[in-house]
């Protein structure tokens, strides 16, 4: 499954591609998709973009075009509830103490900056934004007289407030911003000062964990207080549609906002308020009934339809597929607290050659996805292509490497060392896709003579078993992560300052800690390279986690949706775009 | 002999009778003919009933589902016979004693059995899996216990009835010991009744135990469950039906055939032992 | 008199007792219930201060004091997921499930009698072999496996039918439909049986030899008393539907109080999982207590 082309077949039809879109016959938009179609993943694809050139990589700030928007296919019409399909429940709308951000945080919240469709890093409150030559001063400046849905200000105080506000008192701050000083204000502007200069430091401004909201409202409903209403009762923020109701297990609902004065970003086509009335998105966790509520017409647009379905939705003529690399991965932990089974890295490395990953992306995924041998997806900017000469399947090499690890096989077949058999128990979640996995996987250790008893158990039993510390972790854990900047989130997976969560494995490891602290100083784009390439290749090797496989993103719509377009370096589509041509 | 002859004629203790053989007979000896249940092929994923190497098709990891669902017939059976019949053991005495022995032990046995038939039975399984994690276990108490209370319940209306009737009464003035009294007036008259509506309750347990594993309370990957089999194949029904619809027939075929053969038997029982019963699934 | 009192009395012993059982339960299931509500990064003195803060660290009978204490003040308390008030919230999932509910009611009485009828009038012709066969196989279909042929059938194969959510009559068809499938195949069998039974009384032949017209005794005389004890054990389908409400609201993504049940279970959202549970519990006790007092009402010679 997946590229089924011959590489002679991808570099035709990719010149013909090329040649379409100087010539203007398609969008920059098809070109992309085109070129990820061909299965040439999104890094190779915007290189090419970029090659390529074309008028929307050069927007400023300020400017307005480029054809991702795709409000420009026909004139806009207002109106209408968008009727959004969601396959995660949701969790509350506040950045600084929510567990996850849902597609409503891109509606209700603004971030400082965002990403464009080529990755490149844009305005979004923020008009515009500078960083000095030293890499050490990041300065944003900040609209004047702008106000949050309740109307209290939002000028440069209180964002740098709510900025200072989310780098301490929310984990995800906590853990991203290490290299980072303070904020502080000067005038109109918001200044971000550097202990070192770190190329990673805009990355977590543009996830929804960042979201900018109206420090007095988040006060007033009781801050960090767990009886805080805010996020479930209400939300502050200053993006194009206002807080309506919020229903775990059931829906959220965002109405447009009447005062939004209309986006910084250059790649907005609208240059007002939003066009749809509301936005509604169902919690829809049974994977069979997404696609069929779309194609029943229940729904305007779908994030995250079941593979299995996947091929049909893509024959529907009615229907629009969208997918790219999603920032995400699925991994198993080794808790480094039971050493008998995972403390040496003859034995780890056993474990991860048993698995047949490509297998696991055609039968799980139905191939919509990629093997993953370091901690990185492929798509990652910095992916390191070495650490794929790691963890490839291979039985005979598993075994030989728990030999040498002093693993006999026993009676049964279980292998077994100093009197202990290679038995444990291990904790999955109960969700299709990672229960599937889960099941896959133990079938996979069982060839090589390992024993991993696997627990399906509901989403707050899985989390207690993870976030033990010491033995209190389950030996194993089966986990997906989702995160739009892979490297701040792999490297608090394996950082020794996070034991024990989100470090599930309790990996102690100061060759690890080290290469963190030097991507943290990086400073220049080389150096960034290097200190990424060192992490992804000492990762691959000592194997902190074993990394399973990365899944594509898969957005689908209904052909009368307009401006509704999911990119790769996004995790949901802006709605700011969004109409209905019905 | 005559009563076989009844029974042969009997066309829905026949019918339920086969199709109960064939499930028997799939459930002993399919494991061994269909292979391995775990062993998968991630290349033959989702392959439709009646491909070659796998009789019913395989699953979404290549497992074939003939061998899965003839080793969840299994499960499915001794969860269900099992627990009936500690319930039936267990309901009996209790609804004997209670409705023999009536006065404050009577009162403290009702109010126990009315505690329990107040709790749906997916709600109590939920609790009990809650408490000792999901798995066979919680399944079978919330199921024995359901079951047991429902027999006793019936056990005592019954015993209460027939303790009044001209039969035993003359062997209580008698002097009779209550034991005698209770195994050689009352038991006999009680259990039939008993053991016909145990197996409505075997048909009972295999529903519940699959509605359970459908909802991921009962047996645990990778032991295969005709309820956890219907769960999983249902995210791909539009690609290969079979995947739940195998597991789903076979439990509908099960449940069938244990009511049959339940209806059956009544017809077979005298005739006020059949009101009674009827009496008694309706209550 | 006397009686009913004393079953008012245990059937309220028996919701306290009830309710103590079902708050001891989901407290003792483990999982962590601060991981719905902190942020992941919470550590094990914020996850302590939220358990102290929400009293969850006192001993389970203070706690259940408190809470029965509110209770009876009217207070149900606030979820933990969303802090929402839980009256608010009950209202909204109590008038689903009830229209959810009282609609497969409708669908169990009236398909199920009228069914029965036709199969006692035409006695073990076809019609009767084929209503009979249905209601056997009715009662034997596990009801999750009939949501999903349902849903496979009318809703992705010939699109007709919405198959989850909530927002008119067509949203309601399939999960009435599944949820009364049972009942209904059960009342066929009780109206049918008991109409025969009926047919072969003595008062049937009396009125027969009085002259009256088959029609009249059918309808009038052996409809009525066959009527009482089915319609009398009403509140047994009751507690059946409310069971089975908990999976098939699940699958159809019906928004009432089977739903909001299971996914409090999963996020150990105690508060949620205790009052609706306990109104569960409430509606099945008080179902079958309707039906042991209508049973009796209904046949003289059981009353004792």
């Amino acid at each position: 499954m997946g590229s089924q082309h011959s590489p002679g077949d991808v570099v035709q039809a990719a010149s013909d591609l090329v040649a379409s879109y100087q010539n203007g016959k398609i969008s920059r938009r098809q070109f992309g998709k085109g070129l990820i179609g061909l299965g040439i993943g999104a890094t190779a694809a915007s290189v090419i973009l970029a090659a390529c050139g074309g008028s929307d990589s050069k927007t400023t700030p300020g400017t307005s075009g480029g054809t991702s928007g795709g409000a420009s296919e026909g004139t806009p019409k207002v109106g209408g509830t968008l009727r959004e399909g969601y396959n995660r429940d949701i969790s509350k709308l506040d950045p600084i103490t929510t567990n996850w951000y849902d597609p409503a945080f891109s509606a209700i919240y603004e971030t400082i900056v965002t990403d464009d469709p080529d990755g490149k890093t844009v305005a979004q409150f923020a008009k515009s934004f500078t960083v000095s030559d030293d890499g050490l001063t990041y300065t944003f400046e900040i609209p004047e007289g702008s106000v949050s849905h309740s109307g209290g200000a939002m000028g440069a105080k209180q964002i740098a407030d709510v900025l200072t506000t989310i780098k301490e008192k929310s984990f995800i701050g906590g853990v991203s911003t290490v290299p980072m000083e303070g904020y502080s204000v000067d005038g109109n502007n918001v200044i971000l000062k550097m202990k070192n200069a770190w190329l990673g430091a805009l990355n977590p401004h543009k996830t929804g964990y960042w979201g900018l909201l109206n420090i007095d409202t988040w006060n007033a409903a009781g801050g960090l207080d767990p009886k805080s209403t805010y996020g479930t009762a209400s939300a502050d923020g200053t993006g194009p549609f206002t807080f309506g109701e919020w229903v775990p297990g059931s829906h959220t609902l965002v109405n447009r906002w009447d005062n939004y004065p209309g986006s910084n970003t250059p790649y907005i086509t609208n240059p007002g308020k939003a066009y749809l009335d509301a936005i509604r998105w169902s919690v829809i966790t049974e994977a069979g009934q997404r696609a069929t509520q779309l194609e029943g017409g229940e729904l305007d647009t779908l994030i995250g339809p079941s593979y299995a379905d996947l091929e049909r939705l893509k024959g529907n003529k009615e229907l629009t597929v969208i997918q790219h690399p999603e920032w995400s991965g699925f991994q198993l932990s080794m808790n480094r607290d039971y050493p008998e089974f995972f403390g040496d890295v003859e034995t780890r490395q056993g474990l991860s050659h048993a698995i047949n990953r490509q297998g696991l992306v055609d039968a799980v995924l139905f191939g919509n996805g990629d093997a993953t041998y370091g901690p990185f997806p492929k798509t990652d900017r910095q992916y390191e292509t070495k650490v794929e000469e790691f963890n490839q399947f291979d039985v005979a090499k598993s075994k030989d490497l728990l030999a040498k690890a002093g693993w006999t096989a026993g009676s049964d077949g279980i292998l077994e060392r100093n009197g202990t058999r290679f038995e444990f128990a291990a904790v999955v979640e109960d969700e299709t896709t990672q229960k599937l996995i889960a099941e896959a996987v133990t079938q996979q250790f069982k060839e090589v003579g390992v024993s991993a008893k696997f627990e399906v158990v509901d989403r707050a039993v899985a989390f207690e078993k993870e976030s033990g510390e010491g033995q209190k972790a389950a030996p194993m854990s089966l986990f997906f992560w989702l995160w739009p900047v892979p490297l701040d989130i792999l490297v608090i997976f394996s950082s020794s300052e996070t034991i024990p969560v989100p470090n599930f494995s309790h990996v102690k490891d100061d060759k690890i800690d080290s290469a963190v602290a030097e991507w943290r100083k990086s400073g220049t784009a080389d150096a960034a390279q290097k200190a990424s390439s060192n992490f992804q290749l000492l990762w691959a090797e000592t194997l902190p986690y074993i990394p399973l496989m990365n899944q594509y993103a898969t957005f689908a719509h209904q052909n009368y949706v307009k401006g509704w377009q999911p990119f790769v370096w996004l995790l949901y589509p802006l709605y700011n775009d969004v109409w209905m041509d019905k | 002999m005559n009563r076989f002859r009844r029974a042969l004629k009997n066309k829905q203790l026949v019918i339920g009778s086969i199709i109960a053989l064939v499930i028997v007979v799939l459930g002993i000896f399919g494991p061994a003919i269909f292979g391995d249940y775990a062993k998968q092929d991630l290349l033959r994923g989702h392959k439709p009933l009646g491909t070659s190497g796998a009789f019913f098709g395989t699953d979404a990891l290549g497992r074939s589902l003939a061998a899965r669902a003839t080793f969840g017939i299994r499960i499915s059976l001794l969860v269900a016979i099992s627990v009936t019949g500690l319930a039936m053991v267990l309901g009996t005495i209790i609804g004997l004693i209670a409705g023999y022995v009536k006065g404050v032990i009577d009162g403290v046995i009702s109010l126990l059995i009315d505690f329990i038939w107040g709790f749906p039975l997916i709600l109590v399984a939920v609790l009990a899996a809650a408490s000792i994690g999901s798995g066979l276990l919680p399944v079978i108490f919330a199921v024995g216990l359901v079951n047991t209370v429902a027999i006793a319940r019936v056990v005592r209306g019954e015993v209460l009835g027939i303790s009044e009737k001209d039969f035993v009464v003359a062997a209580k003035a008698g002097g009779y010991s209550t034991m005698r009294i209770i195994t050689k007036h009352i038991a006999p008259n009680v259990i039939p009744v008993a053991l016909v509506l145990s197996s409505y309750y075997v048909a009972v347990a295999i529903i519940a135990e699959a509605a359970l594993s459908f909802v991921g309370l009962g047996a645990q990957p990778p032991l295969p469950s005709l309820g956890q089999m219907v769960s999983e194949g249902r995210n791909y029904m539009r690609l290969n039906h079979w995947e739940s619809t195998i597991p789903g027939v076979i439990i509908f075929a099960m449940v069938l055939s244990v009511s049959l053969i339940g209806d059956g038997l009544r017809d077979l029982l005298d005739p006020r032992l059949r009101t009674a019963l009827e009496r008694a699934r309706v209550k | 008199m006397r009686s009913l009192l004393k079953t008012v009395v245990l059937t309220l012993l028996l919701l306290l007792a009830s309710s103590f059982a079902v708050f001891a339960g989901i407290r003792l299931s483990g999982g962590d219930v601060t991981a719905a509500r902190l942020p992941a990064s919470a550590t094990a003195a914020d996850r302590q201060l939220f358990r102290h803060q929400m009293g969850l660290d006192q001993p389970i009978f203070k706690q259940y004091s408190t809470y029965m204490g509110d209770l009876f003040r009217g207070d149900l308390g606030n979820s933990l997921t969303n802090n929402a008030k839980i009256s608010a919230l009950a209202v909204d999932k109590i008038k689903n499930s009830l229209i959810l509910g009282a609609t497969s009611m409708l669908l169990v009485f009236g398909i199920g009698i009228p069914l029965g009828m036709i199969a006692s009038l035409k006695r073990n012709s076809w019609v009767d072999t084929g209503i009979t066969s249905a209601s056997v196989a009715g009662m034997a279909v596990p009801n999750f496996w009939l949501a999903l042929i349902a849903i496979y059938l009318f809703s992705t194969r010939l699109g007709w039918l919405p198959s989850a959510g909530q927002g008119g009559i067509k949203y309601l068809v399939l999960p009435a439909f599944v949820l009364s499938a049972e009942g209904i195949a059960l009342t066929v069998r009780m109206t049918r049986s008991a109409m025969l039974d009926n047919l072969n009384q003595d008062f049937v032949r009396t009125l027969r030899a009085a002259g009256l017209s088959e029609r009249r005794i059918y309808f009038k005389h052996v409809l009525r008393n066959s009527m009482l004890p089915i319609i009398s054990l009403a509140g047994l389908r009751v507690g059946q539907i409310v069971g089975y409400a908990l999976v098939v609201e699940t699958i159809f993504g019906w928004p009432g109080v089977g739903q909001i049940l299971v996914n409090a279970v999963l996020r150990r959202d105690y508060p949620v999982v205790q009052f609706f549970a306990l109104l569960l519990v409430l509606v099945v006790t008080l179902g079958n207590l309707a039906a042991s007092i209508g049973y009796t009402l209904a046949n003289p010679k059981l009353r004792k």
